[in-house]
């Protein structure tokens, strides 16, 4: 399992980082071409970059899950009873899993409605399903990582809870 | 009713600690089935939010601003400072707002701004006896320029909701950016001005200050850059962006040699993250625009504002209000598509210029990220001091009122947004 976890890491990671780095090749490369040669070699730069940064951020959304780095209000909640916060994250995990499992299923049905009606992107002229694939595919790695990240925080708080009894006694 | 729907669900998933930008993803959602429209439009919506090639100005300043940091400007760039203000009685406090103006002139954001210059300069005023607790809220507050004075991401993103230009939006920024320093070194101040513990460094030499600059040189020359290349008509800002990337790696790899080759994939992975999060709102914030546009309730609520007063003046200042509200709970992004349906064409009526009041509503979200419960300033500060969220909140009064007067002086007096861009016929 744990090799599981750090094989997901490493795959985010690495789609992030080559990601990135094509994006601030490309762009920049297209400003000096502007100035050096007549014509600029690539034509469809902003699509290729719009297509990695699509890609580099639904994986992104998964990665920030797993990492806790989604803007969340706390305030509320951490007022609630202690006995009170196993709900509390059940609903909070459940509910962004569901938003998840949503957007999956429905950008699923959009890629194939695209791939039947064979819409291509006009620049490259490539099929679109290259880039709504994002979608679908990175709503549900996230969905794996709520799972993740809820559970861990549940068993966090059931050893605080053991703790806490055990103090008491 | 769908707007009850649509803003309940929201409020109520968000107070039980669910994501901001997935509150806004279920919210819209049961506003789509509510309506009939079906959940099936919601991918194409979010698709569609976020794949523009304006928006990939974002990633590349949070890239840009992460490098540089490695890169160890803002360490200089506190030397330099240092060198030019630091001997006098509360010198550190307007050292770390004079940083704060040249880091955002490098970094878009406010969270990224107190994560590069929080680090040295809240333990070096700790050293040099300030209180820690205001130490970490003058930085928090400062941090808070890091989005008006540009590149500023909240900016691109208003830019590109209300249709302005991104360009005329930064020309905008400048002076707003400084009054607000001003108005923070002020207020810092006076509330330091009995303070018998501060310990006064000696004042620099002449050759000390050019010493230093020289060192800050590098990066004092990146907002000339990405500044200079938008308005020469050299590069668009979202290639300006891509531009500081390059630059800050060249900079940061062989001109200071701070930055590790192994190094580059963390700052990579971090900025990546950062900007997916951003992309989270706004793909879900447009799908809930879209629901709230497309439902009309967006109308509604604007000819409901509109009622409530004809005066001008009035109605600027409600505005204000609502904005503050938001800007305690959501961060700029979020805020934007939220209101924006609502209250562009009150500001048509108004007769307030466009671009300005981006420039205002973006101090609004700056100041909010100092304002509880959701403070994304607060919260980096917090943990880069290590201070509770209840000591630092007791002192960050005297910028939030410094900031409310910034607010107000550009409410009534638009020119001072203006005045910039209309002075090199950008406007």
């Amino acid at each position: 399992m744990k090799r599981l976890w750090s094989f997901l890491n490493i795959f985010e990671e690495s789609i992030m980082v080559i990601g990135m780095t094509i994006m601030v090749f490309f762009n920049f490369f297209n400003v000096v071409c502007r100035y050096l040669l007549p014509q600029t070699p690539f034509s469809y730069t902003e699509e290729l970059v719009i297509l990695v940064f699509i890609w580099v951020s639904m994986f992104g959304i998964s990665y920030g899950y797993r990492k806790g780095s989604h803007t969340i209000l706390n305030v509320f909640t951490d007022r609630l009873p202690f006995r009170f916060q196993p709900f509390v994250i059940f609903f909070a995990a459940a509910s962004s899993a569901v938003l998840m499992l949503l957007f999956a299923y429905t950008g699923y049905r959009m890629v194939m409605n695209q791939v039947e009606y064979e819409q291509v992107l006009p620049g490259m002229r490539i099929p679109m399903p290259f880039v709504s694939a994002a979608i679908p595919l990175g709503a549900a790695v996230t969905f794996i990582s709520i799972l993740k990240t809820g559970f861990e925080e549940m068993k966090g708080h059931f050893s605080r809870a053991g703790e806490k009894k055990e103090a008491a006694a | 009713m769908i707007g009850f729907i649509l803003i309940g669900t929201f409020f109520l998933l968000l107070v039980m600690r669910i994501p901001v930008a997935a509150s806004m993803g279920l919210a819209s959602i049961a506003g789509m089935l509510y309506e009939g429209y079906g959940i099936l439009v919601f991918p194409s919506v979010f698709y569609a939010a976020i794949a523009k090639y304006t928006l990939l100005a974002i990633p590349f300043f949070i890239l840009a601003g992460i490098i540089m940091d490695y890169a160890g400007i803002s360490r200089r760039l506190i030397d330099f400072a240092n060198a030019c203000c630091g001997d006098r009685k509360g010198g550190l406090a307007v050292v770390t707002i004079v940083v704060a103006c040249f880091f955002a002139a490098i970094s878009g954001s406010g969270p990224a701004t107190v994560a590069a210059i929080g680090g040295v300069l809240i333990p070096a005023m700790v050293r040099n006896g300030y209180e820690k607790n205001f130490a970490t809220a003058i930085v928090a507050s400062a941090g808070g320029i890091g989005m008006v004075i540009p590149p500023s991401i909240p900016f691109i993103i208003f830019a590109m909701l209300a249709e302005q230009s991104v360009g005329t939006m930064f020309m905008a920024g400048i002076i707003p950016g400084l009054l607000m320093g001003l108005t923070f070194a002020i207020a810092a101040l006076f509330y330091l001005r009995n303070d018998k513990n501060i310990i006064r460094r000696e004042k620099s030499t002449w050759k000390g200050i050019w010493t230093t600059f020289r060192k800050a040189f590098w990066g004092l020359l990146t907002p000339v850059i990405i500044l200079g290349g938008i308005y020469g008509g050299i590069f668009t800002p979202t290639e300006a962006a891509g531009v500081a990337v390059v630059y800050g790696l060249f900079v940061g790899i062989f001109v200071y040699r701070e930055i590790k080759v192994t190094a580059l994939f963390r700052i990579f992975v971090d900025a990546s993250v950062s900007s997916a999060i951003i992309m989270f709102i706004m793909g879900c914030a447009g799908a809930f625009t879209w629901i709230l546009t497309t439902s009309a309730v967006a109308a509604k609520l604007s000819a409901a504002l509109l009622s409530v007063s004809a005066n001008n003046t009035v109605m600027m200042l409600i505005i204000m209000v609502i904005f503050m509200i938001a800007g305690c709970f959501v961060d700029s992004a979020s805020g934007f598509y939220l209101l924006l349906p609502i209250i562009l064409p009150i500001v048509k009526k108004t007769g307030y210029p466009m671009y300005a009041f981006g420039v205002l509503a973006t101090v609004n979200f700056a100041i909010g990220q100092i304002t509880p419960p959701v403070g994304s300033n607060l919260f980096v500060a917090c943990n880069i001091a290590d201070v509770t969220m209840r000591d630092l909140v007791s002192k960050v009064w005297p910028f939030l009122i410094a900031g409310i007067v910034c607010l107000l002086l550009m409410t009534f007096f638009p020119q001072i947004i203006t005045c910039l861009p209309s002075l090199l016929g950008l406007s």
